[in-house]
């Protein structure tokens, strides 16, 4: 369509030009008294149609490969980074080759990089956790080994390494959504069932420590986006706030649909964020309430990027009677 | 005495799991690669294998595959943990369960168990079931749909003979981890709903093209049913 846009306008242009040069010249030579051209309108006619076939493949040479070079860009941008032009793009002698293979060098060095952040991502994973592995078991082994009065440090030791390996874990997933590594191509999930899953496991984990989780859900919710990194960023939420509300009170979680955005709620009941640091705790590392040591520092963080890649928003407000909301906004579809 | 082989290139790893196996009365072989693994899971008979997924010079799924190819032994696979694509990927070529490393060694042995359990009691412990047109055998543990036998692993055959019969009413998620993967149920781990979605891949829509395992929200899963099916 809008190569037919452009030949129409190129032609245009060119016939308006040519037909004020031979107007031009006319008026000339009828100043000397003579023409230079005599022309018919059965040789306009020819002139025309002769202009429209050029102006066609002057456009087509020139929208071609930009289309091809446009989708070899879309592929990549889809994450399809083996993509290469078309060789035969390559072989023009203009500046529209010089880009192609210049697209191309441009490419090689993305998939290189990409490849290799993906092999640094399982080495470290496999490094780190090689060495915790073979301690857990040789824990489990001392364990049984020692009489119950070094039981309470060896208890110790594994808390130790399992925070150590919930950390690198954490690590991994949040170096993973930077990069993009693992992201194909959207798809469409049920927000509504996703958030609904969550709870269920949530308020299992919860009951446990005397607290609880009940929802609030509407009807199905369509999102357009990565179902299983959707599910860490409210994971990650839901059991940071049940990690801090109160024994015995029962963390709300709430959706809702309004204007094709949805709008998720998670409040809890305990002790909340000074209000100053509540952009503060989607950084890494930020740990507001202390004492509390487990699973510091990275949930929120994976939570933010999360939403982040699915062109939505989360923010914390403390709730007037005390607990922390986070709120997480998303564009439904 | 039960036999486990371990596939796995930490060579550390396993001596210490094969100490700790030892206790719990496991006798331990030890496949430093892939190709070893598949050569002694082919030349011996093992109760299970436990198979690690991320070895650096083998593609543990391609093991998996192989070892699935020819034998049924119970597969343990070895995942890095919060890796959801090894996982689903691993359930769907057929292992049988699925331990994020690292792993203590008392959960390791609570899952052999499980699994040993399961598999122990492969038995008749049914007859038929038959519901439209799906026909499940519990004495040659086999499915058929439409007269078609639909391969499945023993966890889904479990998982569809768990649903089937009691077709048309919810199942909690928790009794179908006890039951059917035969642990006590943790939440956020979803391998359980792996597992029903590889089902219902291979059973595919009902005949009017309805969905045949629904998923009820906060509740579990149920198998469509207008009636319950009749025990043969």
């Amino acid at each position: 369509m809008r190569r037919l846009f452009f030949t129409i306008f190129l032609w245009f242009w060119m016939t308006l030009f040519s037909v004020a040069i031979i107007i031009t010249a006319a008026m000339l030579g009828a100043g000397h008294g003579y023409f230079i051209l005599r022309l018919s309108l059965h040789d306009l006619l020819v002139f025309t149609v002769a202009g429209a076939i050029f102006c066609y493949l002057v456009t087509r040479n020139l929208t071609k490969p930009l289309n091809q070079l446009g989708e070899a860009v879309a592929s990549i941008a889809e994450g399809r980074i083996e993509t290469r032009v078309d060789p035969s793009l390559k072989q023009r002698r203009d500046e529209l080759a010089d880009l192609a293979r210049n697209f191309d060098r441009m490419a090689e060095r993305i998939e290189a990089l990409v490849t290799g952040q993906r092999r640094l991502l399982g080495d470290v994973s496999h490094e780190l956790r090689s060495p915790l592995s073979r301690l857990i078991v040789a824990l489990g082994l001392v364990k049984r080994d020692c009489g119950p009065e070094a039981a309470e440090h060896l208890d110790r030791i594994g808390l130790e390494a399992r925070r150590l390996d919930t950390l690198i874990g954490q690590l991994l997933a949040l170096t993973r959504i930077d990069s993009g590594v693992d992201r194909a191509t959207p798809a469409r999930f049920d927000l509504t069932n996703l958030v609904q899953e969550v709870a269920n496991d949530a308020d299992f984990e919860a009951r446990a420590a005397h607290r609880g989780v009940v929802i609030e859900a509407p009807s199905p919710c369509p999102v357009t986006g990565f179902e299983e990194l959707m599910r860490s960023a409210i994971e990650n939420v839901v059991r940071n706030a049940v990690r801090y509300t109160r024994e015995g009170t029962t963390v709300e979680i709430s959706l809702q649909v309004r204007e094709s955005r949805a709008l998720l709620r998670v409040r809890d009941y305990g002790p909340g964020v000074p209000d100053t640091m509540l952009s503060d705790i989607f950084l890494p590392f930020r740990r507001i309430v202390s004492g509390d040591f487990e699973g510091a520092g990275l949930g929120l963080a994976i939570a933010e990027r999360a939403v982040a890649v699915h062109k939505g928003t989360i923010r914390a407000s403390n709730a007037p009677t005390g607990g922390l909301i986070v709120e997480i906004e998303l564009p439904a579809a | 005495m039960e036999r486990v082989l371990v596939v796995d290139d930490d060579a550390g790893l396993c001596d210490l799991v094969t100490r700790f196996l030892a206790r719990e009365g496991f006798d331990t072989t030890w496949a430093p690669n892939g190709a070893t693994g598949i050569e002694r899971a082919f030349a011996e008979d093992y109760s299970l294998i436990m198979l690690d997924v991320m070895m650096p010079d083998t593609d543990g799924f391609e093991v998996l595959r192989r070892i699935r190819q020819q034998s049924r032994t119970p597969i343990l696979m070895l995942t890095a943990r919060g890796d959801t694509h090894d996982r689903i990927r691993g359930l769907e070529l057929g292992a049988d369960d699925y331990l994020p490393k690292p792993f203590d060694p008392a959960e390791l042995v609570a899952r052999i168990r499980a699994i040993l359990r399961r598999t122990a009691t492969r038995g008749p412990a049914f007859g038929a079931l038959a519901l439209g047109d799906i026909e499940l055998d519990g004495g040659t543990r086999t499915v058929r749909r439409n007269g078609a036998p639909v391969d499945l692993t023993t966890v889904e055959f479990d998982l569809l003979a768990a649903l089937l019969r009691v077709a048309g009413a919810t199942v909690s998620r928790e009794d179908l981890v006890r039951n059917v993967l035969g642990r006590e149920f943790s939440p956020f781990d979803r391998s359980i709903d792996t597992h029903v979605c590889n089902l219902r891949r291979k059973l595919g829509p009902l005949e009017d093209g309805g969905e045949r395992i629904k998923g009820v929200r906060g509740a579990g899963y149920l198998y469509a049913s207008p009636a319950r099916p009749g025990a043969r």
